[in-house]
């Protein structure tokens, strides 16, 4: 809300207080300044007389004037103006004048001495949208009364005003009115508050006019009838009031109602009498198309509010009227209605239509109930002192008429005990009274807040105000003394911080993207089972339409924004929750391109898919996971993304926790990797998580020696490692502790399909040292058990 | 024999002088001391000796054979070193050559922020709460004192699913989640997530950003200790010479609410373009629990009082480490997330 300080020093005494004073004040009592500007700006301003104006050689638009400024002399002055004439009374800005946006000096233009400048309303910082064309492009003619070496000009053009925008936040819709900053202002600086008055103006007829409210969220609607009015031209002191709070005045009776509706808070509409098809005006459900006064079309809707008269919508409660029975600069007869609608009711109509207007606005947020006769009658009062007219009605009113009023029992102790602090219970009531709280003490006390503020019902509530009014430096400071409940991290939160802190240590960036995405991203590398995806209803564009189900996407995207931005080499991760209908998991999505930075660049190797298995075992290691519990597996679902021959899905026990691989060439390129290998996997950490592991416990240290053994054999590539490795340990479980390939080789050397390895298997008993007998019989055995499951050959 | 034993003496020591490298060396140890070498022949001629010659001319021998002995150890030693010093200086490797290493990866700052963030209050006992990002109407509104006619509750702010579901507008929920589960025990959590708003994407605006929330309810819990909690939390987080200031301000789920401030950590309360020339820069929002929402959530609000407060991750982080546009975040450009691996 702009709210001009002229007018708010109607109805405060804000002597000896400077704008940012006030502003300041304002802000430390919750209420936000946006700005403090006033409305025109400009110092060593005067008024002169043109006595001549004559064109200057060689130019097409530049004036050589004299001026007659008073005191401060007859003038030179250089002007670009294309309106300035003779004899004109004009503002004149003297030399070391500083304007809204520029200084004034002495110098020559042309060759002519110019002493100062003929000003314009723009450029003393006026908004251009108070100003005709003709103000904005020239400059500014005042009235020929106007006496010469005026130093006071803006004053007395009604200028010199501050305007103090105000952030008014949902709890204090009472701060959209003048009255209502003027009454906070009033309490904050505890200086007096005159409230409008309301004149005794004899009422010389009643209205004929019908009123029914058959729409529930209509509460309560009032009239007065005004006939023979004259219409005047809208006084400049009633149009500067609503400059300075950033209204345009548009004619006289339309300037009224704003006026009105700015000091009061209370809405306004005005109907042309004579245009009402019929003698009623219905508040009803309608749905149809409405011309509005804004000359556009709306369709509305059941739970929209309208005003009808016969068939007619008059006027969309609440938001804007109707084009057929706008007043205008002839009308006469006015019905002047002042209601009360139900905020919500109003909001969703605006907003769906977006129609956000002065009165939907304030209908929306909340205005003070039962002030509607008052501000008619104000109303009246107001232009009968402005113009003249023949007859005005009696307010008519239909509606609930129930006022309730508030009453909240508090305790003083219970104030200072929610905030911390030590205030006397003088201090206390004197704050609440004076921001308009009727304080009745007693056990409770019991407090009576003033009708426009809507936002108080509590304890609470009071000690916010008993705060806002002293400062938060009354508050004694101290930490809670809590006993902690079940404090530092559980389970989940410790192992996601393990996890994090594993792989950036193996080299992996942690990346944080988007959960909104698109149908066509959200069902890309679903490579685990996918949830059941979620849609938004209202999304704000088709790109953000879709809760992702996956990490993997948002991994591939960021890699290719990367790789687009020449960094090509890639380690990334992301864990984050991903949801479906009535699900959620917790998830761990890798990604790796390019070269591994781990030798510097020398030597440097492209990531495969021993990289991003290694670091899955890693993890799986800590986690107590070993290979007899989590394994491999080729993967043979869902392969049309991966390379065949390099994908696998990770186990523990029968359920799938995590898918990894090489994307298939064709779909890196196709992706835009180019012919860069990608790796890629997505895990599932709530399952990993979640499967039970026995505590750790040390094993005790074998006292015996261990000796190794290598076998080195050629064996068909269709033979797996694993079930190599599982045949030799199986050859003996209580001496063989460990099994370990330590060379592959395919190739030239061997026959094709064929492939060698050497593996090292670690003999150690824990009873005893073995003997080379015993040791020497279970390499024997071990060769006999490969011999007859694999056919392998040994080599020598 | 005497003058053929200081011949071949001088000989075998020229020799050795003039060896210069280690097999040269033992092929005159084995030409002059070997046992069948010139030099043990004259050994044997000792024999045929009287006993007189026999011991004086062992003494020459004898003493023969010890300078040519030391004249090779001495040799051996000078060039096994000469050796190793040549070995050692082709081994030589350029020490400003890069190390091998697992260069650590980096970690976008937005989780540093709510780590960091986390770590301070859990070091004052706080427990750490997570909520789902679907969330429910009744969570994300009602049981906050934002009731169906609320206009935080237009279409145009959050994100729905349906007319009872939506993605969390903040982290919120969790207080109230929280709350129920308690049943009317102290609560001291915090609540770190991501949060979603129906804002179109710009430099500092997102439709998806983090939030901490912050809760303690218990009795007799009051304005001053929030003061006190967001104090602590502000020299931790931006250094110890921070001070802040609470302004009063709205939010439904609070009252008395307020704004916080923390003095300019750029440029100490002085006025910077960073605080606007203010000397202080809003970090968060908070204030004492609505009787509404305790009572709500099973609370009596004349026995139990509250307070929470809302900390925004990326604002928090934007301003530690002077980020200009909240879509870096979301962007992970590695030259940007990598400058993140220092601590």
């Amino acid at each position: 809300m702009k709210v001009s300080l002229n007018w708010l020093q109607e109805y405060v005494d804000l002597t000896g207080l400077s704008p940012e004073t006030i502003a300041h004040r304002l802000t430390f009592a919750g209420i936000e300044v946006e700005g403090v500007t006033p409305l025109a700006q400009g110092t060593h301003l005067t008024t002169g007389l043109v006595l001549t104006q004559t064109l200057i050689e060689g130019s097409n638009h530049l004036s050589a004037l004299t001026v007659d400024t008073g005191l401060h002399g007859i003038r030179s002055i250089v002007c670009g103006a294309p309106n300035v004439r003779a004899q004109q009374k004009v503002i004149v800005a003297l030399p070391g004048a500083k304007l809204a946006s520029l200084t004034i000096a002495e110098s020559k233009i042309r060759g002519v001495l110019s002493q100062g400048m003929v000003c314009s309303l723009t450029e003393l910082g006026v908004p251009n949208k108070f100003l005709t064309t003709a103000q904005i492009e020239g400059i500014e003619v005042l009235n020929p009364n106007t006496p010469i070496g005026d130093d006071q000009i803006l004053e007395h053009l009604g200028l010199n005003d501050i305007i103090i925008d105000i952030k008014v936040l949902a709890n204090r819709p009472d701060l959209l009115s003048v009255y209502g900053i003027a009454f906070e202002l009033g309490a904050l600086f505890d200086r007096p508050v005159k409230n409008w008055t309301i004149p005794l103006i004899p009422t010389t007829m009643t209205t004929s006019i019908d009123l029914r409210i058959e729409h529930p969220d209509c509460l309560r609607f009032s009239i007065k009838e005004i006939q023979g009015l004259q219409s005047i031209q809208t006084p400049t002191w009633m149009v500067r009031r609503l400059m300075g709070c950033g209204i345009r005045s548009i004619h006289f009776l339309v300037d009224v109602g704003n006026y009105v509706m700015l000091l009061t808070g209370q809405p306004l509409h005005l109907y042309d009498a004579k245009k009402l098809p019929k003698q009623e005006l219905k508040l009803k459900h309608y749905v149809g198309d409405f011309q509005a006064l804004d000359k556009k079309k709306y369709s509305l809707l059941s739970e929209d509010i309208v005003i009808m008269s016969d068939q007619e919508v008059m006027c969309l409660a609440g938001v804007m009227g109707a084009a057929m029975c706008e007043v205008d600069e002839h009308t006469t007869d006015i019905v002047i209605e002042a209601a009360d609608f139900k905020g919500s009711t109003i909001r969703k109509t605006a907003l769906r239509l977006d129609l956000i207007s002065d009165s939907s606005q304030r209908f929306s947020k909340g205005i003070q109930s039962f002030i509607e006769e008052e501000v008619l009658q104000f109303t009246t009062g107001l232009i009968q002192s402005l113009t003249k007219f023949k007859r005005v009605s009696m307010t008519k009113t239909v509606g609930t008429i129930n006022q309730q009023s508030r009453t909240i029992p508090f305790q003083f102790e219970g104030i200072n005990a929610l905030l911390g602090t030590k205030f006397s219970i003088e201090t206390m009531k004197s704050s609440l009274e004076r921001v308009g709280i009727d304080v009745m003490e007693g056990t409770p006390c019991l407090a009576k807040p003033p009708a426009h503020r809507l936002d108080i019902f509590h304890q609470a509530d009071l000690a916010e105000e008993v705060i806002r009014l002293n400062g938060f430096d009354s508050i004694q400071s101290s930490l809670p003394t809590l006993q902690p409940i079940a404090p530092g991290l559980t389970e989940t939160q410790r192992k996601k911080r393990l996890i994090k802190e594993m792989l950036r240590g193996s080299g992996l960036s942690e990346v944080l993207t988007y959960t909104l995405t698109d149908e066509k991203t959200l069902q890309a590398f679903q490579w685990l089972p996918q949830l059941s995806p979620i849609v938004l209803k209202n999304p704000l564009t088709e790109d953000r339409k879709w809760i992702r189900t996956s990490l993997l996407a948002s991994l591939v995207q960021t890699a290719l924004y990367n790789v687009n931005h020449q960094n090509k080499s890639l380690a990334l991760f992301e864990i984050s929750d991903v949801f479906g209908v009535n699900q959620q998991e917790l998830r761990l999505s890798i990604l790796l391109t390019g070269l591994q930075p781990s030798q510097g660049l020398i030597g440097s190797k492209p990531y495969d898919f021993f990289d991003l298995k290694g670091i899955l075992e890693n993890i799986l290691h800590v986690f107590q996971m070993d290979s007899n519990r989590a394994f491999f597996v080729p993967a043979d679902l869902f392969l049309e993304q991966r390379h065949p021959g390099r994908s696998a899905n990770l186990l523990i026990g029968n359920q799938i926790v995590g898918v990894l691989g090489e994307l298939s060439p064709s779909i890196s390129q196709e992706l835009g990797f180019g012919k860069q290998t990608v790796l890629a996997g997505e895990f599932n950490l709530s399952l990993l998580f979640g499967t039970k592991v026995s505590p750790m416990k040390l094993e005790p240290v074998n006292k015996f020696p261990k000796v190794e053994r290598d076998f080195a054999f050629i064996v068909s590539q269709s033979v797996d490692y694993a079930s190599i490795q599982k045949v030799i340990r199986r050859s003996s479980k209580d001496v063989i502790s460990d099994v370990e390939v330590f060379d592959i080789y395919q190739g030239d050397q061997v026959a094709s399909g064929q492939r060698s390895l050497a593996v090292k298997v670690t003999i150690e008993s824990t009873t005893k040292t073995l003997t080379d007998a015993e040791i020497q019989f279970l390499v024997e055995k071990i060769k006999i058990d490969l011999q007859k499951n694999f056919q392998v050959t040994f080599r020598t | 024999m005497k003058t053929q034993i200081q011949a071949l003496q001088l000989e075998a020591l020229t020799a050795i002088q003039h060896a210069n490298d280690l097999p040269s060396l033992v092929e005159l140890k084995n030409t002059y001391l070997a046992k069948k070498s010139l030099f043990m022949g004259f050994y044997n001629q000792l024999k045929s000796l009287s006993a007189d010659e026999k011991a004086q001319m062992g003494q020459i021998l004898n003493q023969a054979k010890e300078t040519i002995t030391n004249a090779l150890d001495i040799k051996f030693k000078a060039l096994e070193q000469a050796q190793l010093i040549k070995k050692l200086d082709e081994e030589k490797v350029d020490v400003t050559l890069p190390g091998r290493k697992i260069q650590r990866g980096s970690t976008n700052p937005f989780y540093i922020i709510e780590e960091e963030i986390s770590d301070i209050f859990l070091s004052l006992g706080y427990q750490i709460k997570e909520g789902p990002e679907v969330e429910t109407d009744r969570y994300n509104f009602e049981l906050l004192n934002i009731p169906k006619d609320h206009p935080a509750r237009e279409m145009q702010d959050s994100l729905y699913i349906n007319e009872a579901t939506l993605l969390r507008t903040h982290t919120s929920p969790v207080q109230a989640r929280v709350m129920q589960e308690a049943k009317g025990q102290p609560i001291q959590i915090i609540c770190p997530g991501k949060v979603y708003r129906k804002d179109e994407d710009d430099a500092t605006h997102s439709h998806q950003f983090g939030q901490i929330e912050g809760l303690v309810v218990a009795k007799g819990i009051h304005l001053g200790n929030l003061q006190a909690t967001l104090q602590l939390f502000a020299k931790k987080m931006f250094g110890e010479k921070r001070d802040i200031r609470l302004r009063p301000s709205f939010f439904p789920f609070t009252e008395p609410s307020v704004e916080v401030d923390v003095s300019c950590f750029e440029c100490g309360g002085k006025g910077c373009s960073l605080c606007k020339h203010s000397g202080w820069i809003e970090i968060l929002g908070g204030g004492m629990v609505n009787p509404t929402v305790l009572k709500m959530n099973g609370y009596d609000p004349v026995e139990f009082t509250g307070f929470a407060f809302g900390i925004g991750i990326e604002r928090v982080a934007m301003l530690r480490y002077g980020i200009d546009d909240i879509r870096r975040f979301y962007q992970n450009d590695l030259r940007f997330l990598t400058q993140f691996n220092k601590r």
